[in-house]
């Protein structure tokens, strides 16, 4: 059957998920809640301070070799997992909660001393800073120069204040999610520059006494500063002992040398919980990132007085971009980074990936989600929601792509990581919530129809799932074409036969 | 000729079509109910006026609701008819039933597309003939660069060729066809002949290891001479028609629509002409 998308579909499981988010409750976070496993209508208040750790020399790993081949996938991978291992154990020593590990980012959060205790905020940002520090001093001493692998460089953010918790987990997943301002300032404190060092937000930065800055991007604390905290904070465990500790569970549990296989196409059948380091998957694939555009600004207009209109917008949103990529497409999601998707799709055989077929999969898949994007707001508006200022950024790359889990045995993180993932989520990040840009392999990978539709620019605007098949099979492009033929399938035989006609209509002077 | 009316022929392709008669006017006209599926599996449902006149056949939506009263851009003329084609050379006889059926194919696909240029704020590429008296232009144009062959013939097809007018030496101003925002030749205004005819050739000759020149390929130098000049018509003959429609009101849908530069507060909304 061919991949494809279908209005009906796609607003009949929209309608499911708004009714299943028509009560929506939010209580305030105490200490003895539990974070995993979040209903899907429920939402926690939390106050606390969220961390945002950036590995800076990732991509310096990804371009090693010159070639992206297996080797370089290999020492990235166990580069991070020998990172991941490390800040594992610093975190559970320091009572913080890993929130998530996305490729070269870690987000974590401080939520102790909880509200009750006087001066908490002040506390519980002094313990980020000496976490941040820890992070950094470990991670310098964390390389394996027998294998390659340097020390990471570490740049972090911090912020902190109110963020709605909710469950980031689909089918199985339980962790949760943090959607509010301090998550994304800190990120973009962590994001904001390639020098390493600790950020705060001008906000944190007034909570713990400091001067306010102009650029508190470019403005690192100082060794007196972070000495402060360290001293306040106490953490009660030292970089030397993380690093014996990180040395001796090494030696018992070695990480396994990493060994990869192709996935059958499609990637929906991949299981993920099943891979390990010697169970890990690479293979030729797309990688696409879509992130909703505006949604942090969104957050901060609704988070005091419509907060439940927020929790509505983000389920119904996520899972039906979920249900696009998954079920329509076939493709895999790898996980939502807060408001995001990154997901891969391949087409081929067991032995190998067709590309143009795969590029012009994304390409459809890219306009799919647009498509179900635009029909969610119209859907919630419907229901009185404010959706103003929301829009959907998507990139996509193709190329060998990695999918692995790595950490702690027990406790591992799932990851996909190589040059087109990072060159996906860059395409993202230049796009505006109206269009779509392609990376330039994909581009160069793909159908000439599909260079036509993007362009020298290698971008679209307004791309919807119509105007993908539509453009795409008008040049010739087998996969939309098989895509059109199925859409027509039961439609009035002299629609369907319109719907190839060439026509060109005029403009009369009358 | 069947011996039956055109009108006739037209209502008797509706089942094929999933559409619905609603009523009849006073004279050759049709009111339906019109389904039409799109690429996306939306189905907007379109209340067409249809009009018959001799075996001429044109449509309007019976209340401008989901497209808008009057759009140049989007093909939809001052009086709210659609302008399906080009009567000078596409135009559709309504005299037996495979021709009525290719009118009621051709308003189907033209309302699809409908659905593309609202969403990407600009009609598809390639899908459309010249405003006005451009079209004849236009239609030379395209025939001139069908003798050049390709790459030009799909550069003209796709929209890709451009003008810019430059220069006022004893040959007059030169016109420069462009690529893409490149420059690909130039001709004089005032001799009508390329300015360098000892250039490779603009064919598939041009490219080869040892190109042929322009001059000594074919009828092609004459060919590249009408093509720019053509176009530097064509693209007066535009001027001359969004002159014309100067003052009307734009309906907001398009982006870089002429109506709206001369329009004093463009409207989001449907507008009248």
């Amino acid at each position: 059957m061919a991949k494809n998308w279908n209005y009906d579909r796609a607003e009949k499981h929209i309608e499911r998920k708004i009714a299943d988010v028509k009560t929506v409750t939010i209580v305030d976070y105490h200490r003895d809640m539990s974070l995993e496993n979040i209903p899907g209508n429920k939402a926690y208040r939390v106050d606390g301070v969220h961390i945002y750790a950036d590995i800076l020399n990732l991509s310096d790993m990804l371009h090693v070799t010159a070639d992206e081949g297996v080797t370089c996938h290999k020492r990235t991978l166990r580069f991070l997992n020998l990172h991941y291992r490390a800040v594992h154990r610093i975190l559970s020593r320091c009572d913080t909660r890993r929130v998530d590990f996305h490729n070269q980012r870690l987000h974590a959060l401080v939520a102790r001393p909880s509200n009750s205790e006087s001066d908490a905020e002040a506390k519980r940002i002094r313990r980020a800073v000496a976490i941040a520090q820890l992070i950094i001093d470990v991670l310098q001493e964390t390389g394996d120069a027998d294998e390659s692998i340097p020390s990471a460089k570490v740049r972090v953010g911090i912020d902190s204040g109110e963020a709605l918790a909710v469950n980031n987990g689909r089918r199985g997943g339980r962790e949760p999610l943090f959607l509010g301002a301090p998550a994304n300032h800190a990120a973009k404190m962590s994001g904001g520059g390639d020098r390493a060092g600790i950020y705060l937000t001008n906000n944190a930065r007034e909570a713990i006494g400091l001067d306010t800055v102009d650029k508190p991007a470019s403005k690192a604390l100082t060794k007196g500063e972070v000495e402060e905290c360290q001293q306040a904070a106490d953490l009660g465990v030292s970089k030397d002992t993380i690093v014996k500790e990180w040395k001796e569970d090494l030696e018992k549990h070695p990480i396994g040398a990493f060994t990869f296989s192709r996935h059958t196409p499609p990637l929906r059948t991949l299981d993920i919980t099943s891979l390990t380091p010697g169970n890990s998957k690479r293979q030729e694939a797309a990688s696409v990132y879509a992130d909703i555009d505006g949604f942090t600004a969104y957050v901060a207009k609704h988070i005091a007085d419509a907060p439940e209109d927020v929790v509505r917008v983000f389920h119904v949103i996520r899972a039906e971009l979920d249900r696009v990529l998954t079920c329509d497409f076939d493709g895999r999601r790898i996980r939502f980074i807060g408001d995001c998707l990154h997901g891969l799709l391949c087409d081929g055989t067991v032995h190998t990936t067709d590309d143009p077929e795969t590029v012009s999969t994304a390409t459809l898949c890219a306009g799919a989600l647009r498509s179900s994007f635009d029909l969610a707001l119209e859907k919630l508006g419907g229901e009185e929601i404010d959706v103003e200022g929301l829009g959907l950024a998507i990139g996509f790359e193709f190329g060998p792509m990695t999918v692995s889990r790595l950490g702690m045995q027990g406790d591992r993180v799932r990851c996909s990581v190589s040059r087109g993932v990072l060159t996906s989520e860059a395409e993202q990040s230049h796009c505006g919530g109206d269009e779509t840009a392609i990376g330039a392999s994909a581009y160069d990978a793909g159908t000439q129809a599909v260079r036509d539709l993007f362009g020298s620019k290698r971008k679209a605007k307004g791309l919807d799932y119509n105007e993908a098949v539509e453009a795409l099979s008008e040049k010739g492009d087998e996969t939309a074409a098989v895509a059109k033929r199925e859409a027509f399938a039961l439609a009035a035989p002299a629609i369907a036969s319109a719907s190839e006609r060439v026509v060109r209509p005029y403009t009369e002077l009358k | 000729m069947t011996g039956t009316s055109p009108l006739d022929l037209l209502a008797a392709c509706l089942p094929a079509l999933g559409a619905t008669e609603l009523g009849r006017g006073p004279g050759q006209e049709l009111i339906i109910a019109l389904p039409v599926t799109l690429s996306d599996g939306r189905r907007p449902v379109y209340q067409i006026h249809v009009s018959v006149t001799g075996t001429s056949a044109s449509a309007k939506e019976v209340t401008p609701t989901l497209l808008p009263a009057f759009c140049p851009e989007r093909h939809i003329n001052a009086d709210g008819s659609f302008c399906l084609y080009w009567r000078a050379v596409d135009d559709i006889v309504v005299d037996d039933p495979d021709a009525a059926l290719a009118w009621w194919e051709t308003l189907v696909r033209f309302l699809q597309l409908q659905a593309r240029a609202a969403r990407r704020r600009r009609w598809p590429e390639g899908q459309g003939r010249a405003h006005g008296a451009a079209a004849l232009h236009q239609y030379r144009a395209e025939r001139a660069a069908e003798r050049l062959g390709d790459p030009i013939a799909t550069d003209m097809q796709e929209g890709r060729l451009s003008l810019v007018v430059r220069g006022s030496g004893a040959e007059g101003p030169g016109i420069r066809v462009m690529r893409d925002g490149d420059r690909v030749y130039a001709v004089w205004l005032r001799s009508r002949r390329v300015v360098n005819q000892r250039r490779p050739c603009l064919c598939s000759e041009g490219s080869r290891p040892r190109p042929q020149t322009l001059r000594s390929c074919s009828d092609h130098a004459e060919a590249a001479a009408t093509l720019a000049l053509e176009l530097h018509s064509m693209a007066e003959q535009e001027r001359r028609f969004w002159d014309v429609f100067a003052g009307y009101k734009c309906c907001g849908t398009m982006d870089d629509c002429p109506l709206a530069k001369t329009t004093p507060s463009p409207v989001a909304s449907k507008a009248a002409a």
